[in-house]
């Protein structure tokens, strides 16, 4: 199986971007209130997974602590805003920016490992801002999280904060797009099938690491700042490894060598999860029995399959 | 024809309208019920909590609903997270248009809820979280108590372990998170108002949930503190006494924590493993209790649900409050009930309770005794039991006003 | 601390990492022959735990229940680990790493909504056995019974294991398809098989913990995780497939959990995994594993 990722995508791209971008825009004409809020969690969701596949399909990086940073995002917009006098849009871009840095910091230990090493060492950090930001009482307000953070007036309904949330989620998408069929994602997907050959023709493996990682580190922090401000809440458990658990359960779902597969893996999800939850208290059992499926039928995910069967059908025809 | 069809006509319409008033009086009155119904240590008191949500609801319908129509309880698990609750929360209100929310054992999540029920303008009453900020610093239109909070907790027993024992040489054990923390702040507080040079001579803090408490215990027998003040609840009391039976604790350490006397816990354990001689507190010693909601209370729970009753009858009594409320009120318009709530008197199996309109925080009194095992009644239990008055138990207005001003 | 005191927390510590040496030296054995991070590691050993409990249940007219369970419950559980291995497991050897840690994470939510299925979410208690119940009292010194019993298992099963490896057919087969798979495939290993036995070998020890540790603190939901993440940092410091390792890291885990609280009582949470980078940043391979 040649995982190329994106490859005949471009074509189609342009003619369904303006009818997904309509759709989306006119939904809220027609949810209810509740179904948007979902959509808007779904969104975010999306971001933080595509960001997290910038590392795991592209980079072949499995990272067990992609929720430590994207806790780090949504804490310090919180904190940005309860504690000082900026304005939201500082304290919203912020939280990438830290999430950044601390990327540059995690990731420096991090890339020097690799499989199963740098996926416990990934794990350890994040457990580690966890502790902090349970533990740091004074500060972060511990176990209690930080509620009723205020957020600017025009963003305080939910279909102005899913509007919000849209454009997020495009820019973020469009520029992660460009950065992964660009020279460096191409690179990228190269070190990935086989580092030993991307290094004798002279890449630096570490620094191309690296930099992905903290590509990845900075989209997850701006998933964060968005879930701030859509929740208007903060809580340790957003470092939780649980919730890394589900940012990778989610690039599976949808297909980690897709680009659209995080978003789909999201959709499907947050969906599974409201549906099924609504009907039994064992939601938990479902994923398991969903994800083995998965793996043993449908390797390339729900996304990895459609591609798969759109492509079968261009070579037909 | 034309005549004859319309008044047909007129007839069918004038039928289907009436149906649909009557539908519309018999339309369910929808709330949200929180709590934590799976993992070990919450559930110990969400899944009484609901049984006893559950048999005021069928006792209330039975006898004819409120205002003539039904009460529906929807349910939800916070899996003793915030950001779980805050979400089932949002649901409740969004989809399911409910009422009212209640619940909640964690103080991290009713934040969290209380927050959100603001954001909304809905009622919250929580029933179980007891962070004295709920109803206080952080307390708000929107937010109630039908329980104790941490204040009047500490001080009962501080009261009766400075009058029992007086020890000067304080040890503190509890879960190392803002409630521990809070618990022993509280209690120290009101003890070395007793005892004025008591101090802490040792504090370990294990995380919520621990399993292993073997280097917590050999810690603690070895210090040469006068007693414990541990702040562990649910189902930590039950996995901490379990690993301190085998250290032979109970019969060396003098020990006390508010949690430690609630039928929940306590009928988890048997003649031969429990906290014997443990100073504890109860939410609702029903065999101490000598009213005639009581006694007819609680067997008919225990005979119903096959649990005990302690800190979870406050479900039920919000339920019954509730329904009082909206009486009173005359429908389910949120502002009104509120109102109405403000100053409610309670017919209560604890007695006759009271819902401050300063801080929404009801007056529950707090039992404290010694667990022990009798021939009349040969299951773990407090007796003797101190009640501290409630006046004394809980911040003043004056003092919660104060408090709100500083935030 | 008088010295009593600190002898106390010194058996403590010792008892608190042989116990956890138990567990740990499964997916230890379990990474170093398969190559495979068996997420779902704690999700058995709860299992094991619950067994306990229901076998001591079923059983407790029977004097020994307790023993019976303890000889029953990591049968099972190894049973138990080697149908997925060979349903499952098998078929994704072969593929990425994230394939592995996703199926054996699937397993966790699997098996742990089997077991609130079948038991509820309650604490089930399991009495500690006879003639093991209460303090042993010497001199002035008191410490449980039962953990007394734990700290002298873990060193039993140390050499048990040790003697397997070194002595007997299988140990050195084990032994040889770690060093080199392809080798021992080509003189006629049926490599297959061994990874099966190896599987069941390290869910039994998996078991075995999760019994051993159910009547000191009961069957309750939530305990896999937490024992997992502890497993992780003890094969991390002792160096994933080496079985000294995994007996020195759950000693020092053991060590740092007794005299850590009475330091830094509030640091307690954060120690484990300061440890596991601090590890993973010098010596990433572990005080007793081999440089990749």
């Amino acid at each position: 199986m040649i995982k190329v990722i994106g490859k005949g995508k471009t074509g189609r791209l342009s003619t369904w971007a303006p009818i997904a971008i309509f759709l989306f825009a006119g939904l809220p004409f027609v949810l209810p209130l509740s179904w948007l809020s979902l959509l808007t969690e779904m969104l975010i969701l999306a971001i933080a997974a595509t960001a997290l596949n910038l590392i795991l399909g592209y980079a072949g990086m499995v990272s067990f602590g992609p929720a430590g940073l994207y806790a780090v995002g949504a804490y310090t917009t919180a904190l940005v805003l309860i504690y000082t006098e900026l304005p939201f849009w500082l304290a919203f871009v912020a939280g990438p920016l830290l999430a950044g840095i601390i990327a540059i910091v995690v990731g420096w230990f991090c890339v020097r490992l690799t499989h199963v090493y740098f996926a416990l060492l990934t794990l350890a950090f994040s457990q580690i801002i966890y502790t902090i930001l349970f533990g740091w009482y004074g500060f972060t307000k511990g176990d209690d999280g930080i509620v009723g953070i205020p957020i600017p007036k025009l963003l305080q309904s939910i279909p102005n904060y899913y509007y919000f949330t849209l454009i997020i989620i495009g820019i973020s998408l469009a520029i992660m797009w460009m950065i992964v069929n660009s020279p460096f994602g191409k690179t990228m997907q190269a070190l990935r099938e086989n580092p030993e050959r991307t290094e004798f023709i002279g890449i630096n493996v570490r620094v191309y690491q690296l930099s992905a990682f903290v590509i990845s580190g900075f989209f997850l922090g701006l998933a964060g700042a968005v879930f701030c401000g859509f929740s208007k809440s903060v809580f340790p458990a957003y470092a939780h490894w649980m919730k890394s658990a589900e940012m990778l359960v989610v690039c599976l779902l949808g297909g980690i060598y897709n680009f659209l597969g995080p978003i789909v893996g999201s959709l499907v999800y947050i969906f599974l999860d409201k549906i099924i939850s609504d009907f039994t208290h064992y939601w938990p059992l479902v994923l398991g029995l969903v994800i083995i499926a998965l793996l043993l039928f449908l390797p390339g995910g729900i996304a990895g399959a459609i591609a798969g069967k759109l492509a079968m059908r261009s070579d037909k025809g | 024809m034309k005549r004859f069809f319309s008044c047909k006509f007129i007839v069918a319409l004038f039928s289907f309208l009436f149906f649909i008033g009557l539908a519309q009086a018999a339309e369910p009155i929808k709330f949200g019920f929180i709590h934590s119904l799976s993992g070990g240590i919450g559930q110990v008191y969400g899944v009484p909590d609901l049984a006893g949500v559950k048999m005021a609801v069928k006792e209330i319908n039975d006898a004819g609903g409120v205002l003539g129509r039904p009460l529906e309880v929807i349910e939800r698990d916070d899996k003793l997270s915030p950001e779980t609750g805050a979400r089932v929360a949002k649901d409740l209100v969004l989809s399911d248009k409910v009422v009212w929310l209640q619940g909640n054992v964690s103080s991290a999540v009713a934040l969290a809820i209380s927050a959100y029920a603001k954001e909304v303008k809905i009622p919250y009453i929580t029933s179980a979280a007891q962070s004295a900020a709920i109803t206080g610093e952080k307390g708000h239109r929107y937010v109630f108590r039908i329980s104790t909070n941490t204040t009047n907790y500490c001080r009962s027993i501080a009261n009766a372990a400075a009058k029992l024992w007086g020890g000067k040489k304080v040890f503190i054990l509890g879960p190392d998170y803002e409630y521990g923390h809070r618990s022993k702040k509280d209690f120290m507080d009101a003890y070395t108002k007793a005892v004025p040079d008591a101090k802490v001579v040792g504090e370990l803090w294990p995380k919520l949930g621990n399993q292993d408490w073997t280097p917590y215990i050999s810690k603690i027998m070895s210090s040469d503190a006068d007693f414990v003040y541990c702040s562990l609840w649910g189902g930590d009391v039950i996995s901490f006494t379990k690993a301190a039976i085998n250290f032979g604790y109970f019969d060396r350490i003098k020990h006390c924590g508010q949690d430690w006397g609630n039928m929940e816990a306590l009928s988890k354990m048997d003649k031969q493993v429990y906290p014997k001689g443990v100073l504890g507190g109860s939410h609702y010693p029903y065999w101490l209790i000598d009213n005639p909601i009581s006694n007819q209370l609680a067997g008919k729970f225990i005979k119903e649900t096959g649990m005990y009753p302690g800190l979870s009858i406050s479900g039920y009594t919000t339920v019954y409050a509730m329904k009082k409320a909206i009486e009173k009120a005359g429908g389910t318009d949120p502002e009104k009930v509120i109102d109405s709530l403000e100053n409610l008197e309670i017919d209560a199996a604890v007695g006759k309770l009271v819902i401050r309109k300063c801080d929404h925080q009801s007056m529950w009194p707090f039992w404290v005794g010694k667990v022990i095992v009798t021939k009349d009644q040969p299951w773990p239990h407090i007796s003797d039991a101190i009640l501290l008055d409630p006046s004394q138990g809980y911040r003043s207005c004056e003092e919660i006003s104060q408090v709100r001003a500083q935030q | 601390m008088n010295i009593q005191g600190l002898i106390i927390q010194l058996l403590s510590g010792i008892s608190s990492g042989m116990v956890i040496f138990l567990i740990a030296v499964g997916l230890s054995l379990i990474f170093g022959t398969l190559k495979v991070l068996n997420l779902a590691h704690g999700a058995l050993y709860m299992l094991g735990a619950y067994l306990c409990y229901w076998i001591s249940c079923q059983l407790s007219d029977l004097g020994g229940s307790f023993w019976l369970a303890l000889f029953f419950a990591p049968l099972i559980v190894a049973i138990f680990g080697g149908s997925i291995e060979y349903l499952l497991l098998r078929r994704i050897y072969n593929r990425e790493p994230l394939d592995q840690y996703l199926l054996t994470f699937a397993l966790i939510l699997v098996i742990g909504d089997i077991i609130k299925l079948l038991w509820g979410v309650d604490f089930n208690m399991v009495p500690v056995p006879w003639p093991l119940n209460g303090p042993f009292i010497y001199m002035g010194y008191v410490f449980p019974r039962y953990n007394l019993f734990l700290i002298l298992c873990g060193p039993i099963v140390f050499v048990g294991l040790w003697a397997l490896m070194r002595y007997t057919r299988l140990g050195k087969v084990i032994r040889a398809i770690t060093y080199n798979r392809e080798m021992a495939n080509a003189l006629g290993t049926n490599v297959q098989l061994v990874y099966t036995a190896v599987f069941m070998l390290g869910c039994w020890f998996a078991g075995l913990g999760g019994t051993l540790i159910a009547p000191l603190t009961s069957a309750m939901p939530g305990m896999d995780m937490v024992i997992l993440i502890e497993c992780f940092i003890i094969v991390v410091v002792g160096g994933l497939g080496s079985l000294s390792g995994a007996f020195i890291g759950s000693f020092i885990f053991g060590m740092v959990n007794a005299f850590g609280i009475l330091v830094f009582p509030r640091l307690a949470i954060a120690f484990g995994f300061i440890l596991m980078i601090i590890v993973l940043i010098i010596r990433p391979w572990g005080l007793m594993g081999k440089p990749e």
